[in-house]
């Protein structure tokens, strides 16, 4: 189960770091330095599945080398008994405007997402798990100091979760 | 004719809710589609008002197209017994119902065993095709006092609620050539 949410952690985390990739740290979208120095550190923040009122902590180092993006993370999965630290990763490449990613968790499943300004789309499967598909979307506002990334998730089964997730850079 | 007692009938029954379970897993992109799409509206998930908040809740909606479908599956696997008075797990292990008295158990007798005994299962599909959500709650409080009942199979009699409100009993598989 913690893999799971290490895999929707990382989808957000992946979409937000290359929202702020592409707008945020890097107007131009070429990935040159600028994009490094304002993208590379640690975002905070917390995951919440407004449909059923469970909440937890995730944070995410990110890294830069020039055209590929990498990301690490943690979730704190407590809040249902899942431990406080379940780990995932995530990689990109930026290419011009466009800013394509995958991500991958364990056994949980895999996904993919594209970015467009500062807004991200894309979508994954839990399969292994038989939690179903979930698709995510995610934005930054560049104007808030600090910059902050929120996002949502949703597991399209009729019952699934359905939440979201805001992470701010330290 | 000696009744059989609980743990072959408690074996019996685990046979049966695990082909079920196996069921709801082959049906849970059909009938446990549509019934967690029910359950979703009979039960307000995601409305302030929805009982189901937190993380267990959580977790059993992320299985809801099993878990929601999983009355239908077990109704599936209750009816041959309704119907025969054998279900696949008293088959597995060589029982079947009788009358009290050892004899054979007439038809109306095994379908209001049956329907006494899938009142849960049935009641909950019913709820949730209906959307009335009271009916979950009252199936739900059905499932506990049945599983309770079963218990009644430790007494003397070794005959479960369901036994006793349809004059039934569960004895050990008899052949048409073996008569009672």
């Amino acid at each position: 189960m913690e893999r799971v949410f290490a895999a929707l952690a990382f989808v957000t985390f992946a979409a937000f770091v290359f929202v702020g990739c592409d707008s945020a740290g890097d107007p131009a979208g070429d990935g040159g330095d600028t994009a490094t120095h304002a993208l590379v550190g640690t975002w905070t923040g917390t995951w919440t599945d407004t449909q059923y009122s469970a909440t937890g902590s995730m944070s995410i180092s990110v890294t830069q080398t020039g055209s590929s993006l990498a990301g690490t993370g943690s979730i704190d999965l407590s809040s249902i008994g899942r431990g406080a630290s379940n780990s995932g990763t995530a990689g990109g490449t930026i290419s011009g405007e466009a800013v394509s990613f995958t991500f991958t968790a364990g056994t949980v499943g895999s996904g993919s997402g594209t970015i467009s300004g500062t807004s991200v789309t894309g979508s994954g499967t839990s399969a292994p798990l038989g939690f179903g598909p979930f698709t995510f979307t995610a934005t930054i506002d560049t104007a808030a100091t600090p910059n902050i990334l929120f996002g949502t998730f949703d597991f399209t089964d009729p019952t699934g979760g359905i939440g979201t997730a805001s992470l701010t850079k330290q | 004719m000696e009744r059989k007692g609980f743990w072959p009938r408690a074996a019996a029954a685990l046979a049966d809710a695990s082909l079920a379970a196996v069921l709801a897993l082959l049906l849970a992109r059909a009938s446990g589609h549509y019934f967690a799409i029910k359950a979703a509206a009979t039960l307000g998930i995601g409305e302030p008002d929805s009982p189901l908040k937190g993380p267990l809740p959580m977790l059993i909606g992320m299985f809801g197209i099993f878990f929601y479908g999983l009355p239908f599956a077990l109704l599936l696997v209750s009816l041959p017994e309704a119907l025969s008075g054998r279900s696949p797990g008293k088959i597995a292990f060589g029982l079947e119902v009788g009358a009290a008295d050892g004899g054979r158990a007439g038809r109306s007798a095994l379908l209001f065993r049956g329907a006494v005994k899938t009142l849960p299962w049935w009641g909950a599909c019913l709820a949730f095709c209906l959307e009335y959500r009271p009916g979950v709650a009252a199936s739900a409080l059905a499932s506990i006092v049945l599983s309770m009942g079963f218990f009644l199979v430790l007494g003397r009699e070794r005959r479960a609620l369901h036994d006793l409100a349809s004059g039934t009993a569960v004895f050990r598989y008899r052949s048409e050539s073996e008569g009672r």
